[in-house]
């Protein structure tokens, strides 16, 4: 559709259709042909016809320049950062047996997937198994294999609702459960799993775990440091603050013991201190404690009452949304595990290791991290939830949940909003929740129902379309010989 | 986002630009078109990381996912690049 309305436009502008469908069908937009250079169209389309296009179409593009300048300052990187762009290699190398199975298959034109092939590698390790019995093993792994896929029009995704929906039901109703680290609270069980399934923007209990890089990972003098760094400390955590009501100032009484070990200065708590909306008048020192002088006409108890709250609420350092940040020894490093979360910047600090950090929130890390990210996110949050109870559900059926909410680029909740919302089918909408709206709708836009679903034939009482339903049977009656 | 590659994080997989004259070849070996493709946005962090490192990427483009997978060890995705 955006091809046919770029190429109405070219041709408004003057340009032949024969031109304008070319340009359009390699995916140009039209403002990306109106800033094109010259010399890009005259590469596109030959010298008579691209300089036609640039006199017919082209906008000014004086400030298109300087930005073209810009970018190229920031394509100018130091070799150490352009090492940080580049695409890790992620995936370990197969071992020699994996390798000689590999070749074997292709031989054979078995199409088995890598993990099974390094499951075979790993056994044949184990008991040693000799060179020539490699192919009988792969005979008989193919045909488990083959016997075991699922058929085509499998109904994958009932059979899949079922497979959660019902040790579901097993899940705890509402438990608030200590996992993993004794202190942090977090929600367990039926909630929990809810949560997850509905692509909260905010779970109810964010929590983050933190790990030190590499260099630094049993030291605990600085995984000490990075959570009191990472934890929100405000000025009434590390100081007394009074009102003098001889002099009419807010007193403020730094703990110096406190300051020491979070490692803050009072010159910073001074420069927070002038950075608040709200206060007025000067913030002085003497000696070792801090006064905030009021301006002479606002000196009444009213006004030292407000700045006094204001002080006190007043964020010293921290992360916002990090109440508390608690270090855990595993006996192979320090994680810090967080109290509410804040990923985007917590992973812009110093001493955090951005490969493995992470927030139980997969809507965080879809805007940190991105949509592929967020898909194992809800794979890993979704099966942690279900483990945790005991429950076994097989990775496949989470794995098919969040490949559909991951889907459409974004996280689309599973339910009204989000995945049942875009069927496609009014009755199929109508027959999930509020009915008598969808069926409103759709009479008034005229909405065509093509009766290709399971529930919206269930509705009119025809078979559905699943099992021996999905095949049609037409008869193909033979031309009689003439 | 700053220099934070979040390629590197262990819970994105790699992704690739797919060349536009190998899209046709997978897309038949998929049996699909190109619209019936998962989607990826253009404003999401692993394209914008991808951008970085290989200039503009337009609308329509494909890109490949390298999953690592409980069940398969390997599975390759593809999802098409789109603008919200």
């Amino acid at each position: 559709m955006a091809q046919k309305d770029t190429i109405n436009a070219l041709i408004r502008r003057g340009v032949d259709e024969d031109t304008a469908t070319k340009l359009a069908e390699k995916n140009y937009l039209l403002g990306d042909i109106q800033s094109a250079s010259k010399k890009e169209l005259i590469k596109e389309l030959g010298k008579k016809k691209g300089e036609d296009v640039y006199k017919k179409v082209s906008k000014g593009k004086k400030k298109k320049k300087s930005r073209t300048k810009k970018k190229k300052d920031k394509k100018k990187k130091t070799k150490k950062e352009l090492k940080e762009l580049e695409i890790p290699d992620k995936i370990a190398p197969l071992g020699d047996i994996a390798k000689k199975l590999i070749e074997i298959c292709d031989e054979k034109g078995h199409e088995l997937p890598r993990k099974t092939i390094q499951d075979a590698a790993d056994k044949i390790k184990e008991i040693e198994l000799p060179e020539e019995d490699y192919e009988l093993m792969l005979d008989l792994i193919m045909d488990r294999f083959e016997s075991r896929r699922v058929d085509p029009m499998e109904s994958v995704g009932i059979v899949g609702a079922q497979s959660i929906g019902e040790p579901g039901t097993q899940m705890t109703m509402k438990t608030f459960h200590y996992a993993g680290v004794a202190e942090v609270n977090v929600t367990q069980g039926l909630p929990r799993m809810i949560e997850v399934v509905d692509a909260r923007k905010v779970p109810s209990t964010p929590m983050m775990e933190v790990h030190l890089i590499e260099e630094f990972k049993h030291d605990r003098e600085k995984a000490k440091r990075l959570a009191s760094d990472l934890e929100v400390t405000n000025l009434i955590d590390v100081a007394d603050v009074e009102i003098d009501m001889a002099d009419k100032e807010v007193v403020i009484k730094p703990d110096m013991k406190k300051l020491k070990s979070s490692n803050i200065e009072i010159e910073h708590i001074m420069d927070q201190l002038k950075g608040v909306r709200g206060i007025k008048g000067d913030v002085e020192k003497s000696g070792k404690t801090l006064k905030i002088v009021l301006p002479e006409d606002e000196k009444k108890y009213a006004s030292l009452h407000e700045t006094i709250e204001l002080a006190k609420g007043t964020k010293i350092k921290g992360l916002d949304g990090i109440n508390r940040a608690i270090i855990r020894d595993t006996g192979e490093e320090f994680i810090i595990y967080t109290e509410g979360s804040n990923l985007k910047e917590a992973l812009q600090m110093e001493l955090v290791n951005i490969e493995n950090s992470s927030s139980n929130s997969p809507v965080e890390i879809y805007n940190v991290l991105g949509v592929e990210g967020s898909r194992n996110s809800i794979i890993k949050e979704a099966l942690d939830t279900l483990n945790e109870q005991g429950l076994e559900v097989d990775v496949r059926h989470i794995m098919l949940v969040a490949d559909m909410m991951t889907n459409e680029g974004d996280i689309k909740a599973i339910g009204r909003h989000g995945i049942s919302g875009k069927k496609t089918s009014v009755l199929a909408r109508a027959a999930f929740e509020i009915t008598s709206t969808h069926l409103l709708r759709a009479a008034i836009v005229g909405e065509v129902d093509k009766l290709e679903g399971v529930t919206e034939n269930i509705i009119v009482g025809q078979p559905i379309t699943q099992g021996t339903g999905a095949i049609e049977v037409k008869y193909m009656p033979k031309k009689p010989e003439a | 986002m700053g220099s934070l590659n979040v390629m590197k994080h262990a819970m994105v997989p790699v992704h690739r630009l797919v060349p536009e004259n190998e899209e046709e070849k997978i897309l038949e070996s998929l049996g699909t078109s190109k619209n019936k493709l998962p989607k990826i946005l253009k404003s999401d962090p692993a394209v914008e990381q991808l951008i970085e490192i290989s200039g503009d990427i337009k609308e329509g483009r494909m890109v490949e996912i390298e999953r690592e997978s409980p069940t398969a060890g390997i599975s390759k995705a593809y999802r098409l690049v789109v603008k919200r």
